[in-house]
């Protein structure tokens, strides 16, 4: 396992609630790589950390409180609630925006299974050592999110005679891998076609984004 | 005053204002500064995408009813709770790394005007150019957040050099940094209120001089009639535009092409959409989400420019749906739609099999002299009486309603379905009935001679009636008791003026075939509130009245026992699931996805739709 391999994985098994350490793979790569294992050490602080702290009672002026410090110069003057829905709008808008490209690797179609998370940069571009994805985090609360509706709409639909549209049935039965279809090769084939706009659109559209993953440096491999 | 006197008055008024308002006028259009941000972008661009007004359309949306619904919605509720430490998180560190928090760059940053723009890949830029331009709001937290984002790259060794352009007796200063080694440098540089990013200097260049009027080289995109049709076919109120121009991609689509294997499968299928492309004149998009969530796109095409196969299924489809005529102003789940298919069965069924590519026996060439299949041909001389228009609705079907004459009929599920289809001539030029009317005896007697068959097996423990009812001097046919219809349904049809209409219930049929056009979802104020006005002609249609679903649901416990019922729920699933479909269909009133096809081009769009609040 190489380490932006290991970052990937990681990430996985802290998404799906699992100790990191149980994971034979991340096990192996920690022990042999002292920068990941800081790296694994300083997620599950932080989780950790989270998880202490949901269950402390919290004023509600704390977040403004934490941002003045950090930024005296700067105030927040949206009560928390407010500010939190303004985010989710943009939040919400950037992603109908930049979301439909980035879902679908800007037309490029990947041979393997669907991903399970947004992948724009890894759409565009071979991954080749140690690369930001600030998406991924940002996309994280986005799944949960994401999950908590597909239950919704999954139970919710269980009442409807929709199986015929592939949308119905049972929580966690919606149909996996369905068979190609003449429609479906219809739109392949013009998701093929249009490959000359989409793939360099996307291109331009990762760099800019790219441009806002100020991340530190990472030595790692 | 004397009237004389008053009227002096007024001319000097005029007299003074005439040249006043000339030089507003000549100063204007003598304006050096494009008005919006199109205008600094040359007319050879690819695609655009604008948000426009951000900061306020995000204010009217969280200040709108429907993201007031959303709040509710329980798991975006549930999310929001768990996950407001995340914001703080998020906020704090955009603080940090940028110098503005998320609600900053909203509305101070990008709350104005927003443009992002790409051309396509040429020799000199194998990767495409690109740019960016926001005209925010505070200039001073601009610079600040380009300082930032230069001084986070200097850190990590991927600024690259500071530039200096002098355009016009200014200096503007444009710094080079590299994201990532594969990917184009990108040129960061602020002039006033104008952030601009590139990925390439000579485009930081042409925003600059044409923002002081001097680059006159290539048109702006502002001016470019394909750009200035596109923004008329959006509502104004659409805060996200996406604009694509066709032929600038024309070059690459054909390059591409050109590196296939013409006889390939794979060729042919991309020959037909770079044909049809070559025929769009161009493709824009739109986004509202202030009030209303909206997405409308509209392809504008040269009709006959498209290929052979793509104008045939556009003409099949194209036209405006007459259906909405026939269904009632309170259907609570309408679709509509027109599809020719004997032009698509004729045009696209008649081909014969691709010819095997393994060598074949002789007698196997003999096959190809067969003629059609009886079958099919069959097919396709009553596909000629069929369609365009057909469509669905469901409705209430409240027996004490105004109307009512068949009695009580089935209870299972308080709403009726009705189902029309148009039917024509078998040959336009032929004078006869339309195949509904050949058809209706048809099947009036076999409906007759099933109910007998059914009452002579002594195996059905329910008798199968046929009954007939006169309305408005033809015949509504009704039967109850027959397999496989469901017990207490009484399956009905009638044929009005060539439309074939069937129903699960005599008064829902009478209903249909007796509707007036005053009373159809067409002429309902409350649906054409809810349709876009670029799409009141559909071709098209799918419309859910989700507050009409919602009162079903909510009011009638048979509507989920119906439904449990036929999903084979038990009670305690049936009433979760309701809750969730209750919970989903209070986000808005009602839904209206559209297509609208005709020689212009093809309108789309969908909306979820919060009704106004009665005044």
């Amino acid at each position: 396992m190489r380490c932006d391999e290991f970052e990937i994985r990681l990430n996985e098994v802290l998404d799906q609630r699992r100790l990191p350490e149980a994971d034979v793979g991340l096990a192996d790569h920690a022990r042999q790589c002292e920068k990941c294992r800081a790296l694994a050490a300083s997620f599950q602080a932080i989780l950790e950390g989270l998880e202490r702290s949901l269950t402390v009672p919290c004023t509600n002026d704390l977040s403004d409180r934490v941002l003045a410090a950090l930024a005296p110069a700067t105030t927040i003057r949206f009560p928390h609630r407010r500010q939190l829905m303004v985010l989710a709008a943009a939040a919400a808008v950037l992603l109908l925006v930049i979301g439909p490209w980035t879902w679908f690797g800007g037309g490029e179609r990947s041979a393997g299974p669907a991903p399970r998370i947004p992948r724009p940069s890894a759409a565009v571009k071979p991954a080749t050592g140690s690369q930001p994805r600030p998406e991924k985090e940002i996309a994280g609360p986005y799944r949960t999110l994401a999950r908590e509706t597909t239950a919704s709409l999954s139970v919710a639909m269980q009442l409807l005679p929709v199986e015929s549209l592939g949308i119905g049935g049972a929580a966690g039965t919606q149909s996996r891998n369905p068979p190609a279809t003449a429609p479906a090769e219809w739109v392949h084939g013009l998701t093929d076609g249009l490959t000359p706009v989409t793939r360099p659109t996307a291109g331009v559209m990762s760099t800019f984004i790219d441009l806002l993953s100020a991340k530190d440096e990472d030595p790692r491999s | 005053m004397s009237r004389n006197s008053e009227f002096s008055r007024i001319r000097r008024c005029l007299l003074l204002a005439a040249p006043l308002l000339f030089g507003v006028v000549t100063i204007a259009s003598a304006d050096d500064v494009p008005a919006t941000l199109a205008g600094l972008v040359s007319d050879d661009v690819g695609l655009v995408v604008e948000v426009r007004d951000l900061a306020h359309q995000i204010e009217k949306c969280v200040a709108g009813p429907m993201f007031r619904r959303l709040a509710h919605y329980p798991p975006f509720e549930k999310w929001s709770k768990q996950n407001g430490q995340f914001w703080s998180l998020l906020s704090a560190e955009s603080l940090r790394r940028l110098g503005a928090s998320p609600e900053d760059m909203a509305t101070r940053l990008l709350g104005n005007d927003v443009l992002f723009a790409v051309w396509p890949p040429d020799g000199d830029s194998p990767h495409g150019e690109a740019l960016f331009l926001t005209e925010a709001a505070d200039d001073q937290l601009l610079q600040t957040v380009l300082e930032r984002l230069v001084a986070a790259h200097r850190e990590r060794g991927q600024w690259k050099a500071e530039h200096v352009l002098n355009i016009n007796g200014r200096s503007l200063n444009v710094h080079e940094v590299e994201t990532h080694g594969d990917q184009p440098r990108l040129f960061l540089a602020v002039a006033e209120r104008l952030g601009i990013i590139a990925t390439n200097e000579q485009l930081v260049r042409n925003v600059v001089a044409r923002r002081a009027g001097s680059d006159a080289h290539r048109g702006a995109l502002s001016a470019l009639p394909a750009y200035q049709a596109a923004g008329r076919r959006l509502a104004d109120e659409a805060a996200v535009r996406l604009f694509v121009n066709p032929r600038s991609w024309d070059n690459a689509l054909l390059a591409d092409l050109g590196k296939k294997e013409p006889a390939s499968d794979e060729a042919k299928t991309q020959a037909v959409v770079v044909e049809t492309w070559r025929a769009t004149e161009y493709l824009v998009a739109g986004l509202e989400f202030s009030l209303n969530l909206s997405l409308e796109a509209f392809i504008r095409w040269d009709h006959h420019a498209l290929p052979e196969s793509v104008r045939e299924i556009a003409d099949a489809a194209a036209g405006s749906s007459e259906f909405l005529e026939h269904a009632p102003a309170g259907a609570i789940v309408a679709l509509a739609g027109r599809v020719d298919g004997s032009r698509l069965l004729r045009r696209f069924g008649m081909r014969r099999p691709r010819a095997p590519t393994a060598p074949t026996s002789p007698a196997s060439h003999s096959s190809h002299a067969r003629p059609p299949d009886p079958g099919l041909f069959a097919l396709l001389t009553l596909a000629g009486g069929v369609g365009p228009d057909f469509g669905a609705y469901l409705n209430t079907n409240d027996p004490t309603a105004h109307g009512a004459q068949f009695g009580p009929t089935h209870t299972a599920f308080p709403c009726d379905c009705v189902v029309g289809l148009r039917t024509r001539s078998l040959d336009p030029n032929d004078g006869r009935p339309a195949l509904a009317e050949l058809l209706e005896p048809l099947l009036h007697r076999a409906l007759v001679v099933a109910s007998e068959l059914h009452n002579a097996d002594l195996s059905h423990s329910i008798r199968a009636e046929v009954r007939s009812h006169e309305v408005e001097g033809g015949r509504l046919t009704s039967v109850v008791g027959l397999a496989p219809f469901p017990a207490g349904l009484e399956a009905s049809f009638m044929v009005v003026d060539g439309r074939m209409l069937a129903g699960t219930s005599p008064d829902a049929v009478r209903r249909a075939a007796t509707l007036s056009t005053s009373e159809s979802l067409a002429h309902s104020s409350r649906f054409n509130a809810h349709i876009s006005p670029r799409l009141n002609h559909p071709s098209q249609l799918v419309y859910i009245d989700l507050a009409g679903l919602r009162r079903l649901l909510g009011a009638s416990a048979e509507a989920i026992d119906f439904l449990a019922a036929v999903k084979g729920l038990d009670r305690r699933a049936a009433e979760h699931s309701g809750r969730e479909l209750l919970a989903l269909l209070q986000l808005a009133d009602a839904l209206v996805a559209a297509a609208q096809i005709d020689h212009d081009g093809l309108a789309a769009g969908i909306r979820l739709v919060v009704d106004a609040p009665p005044y």
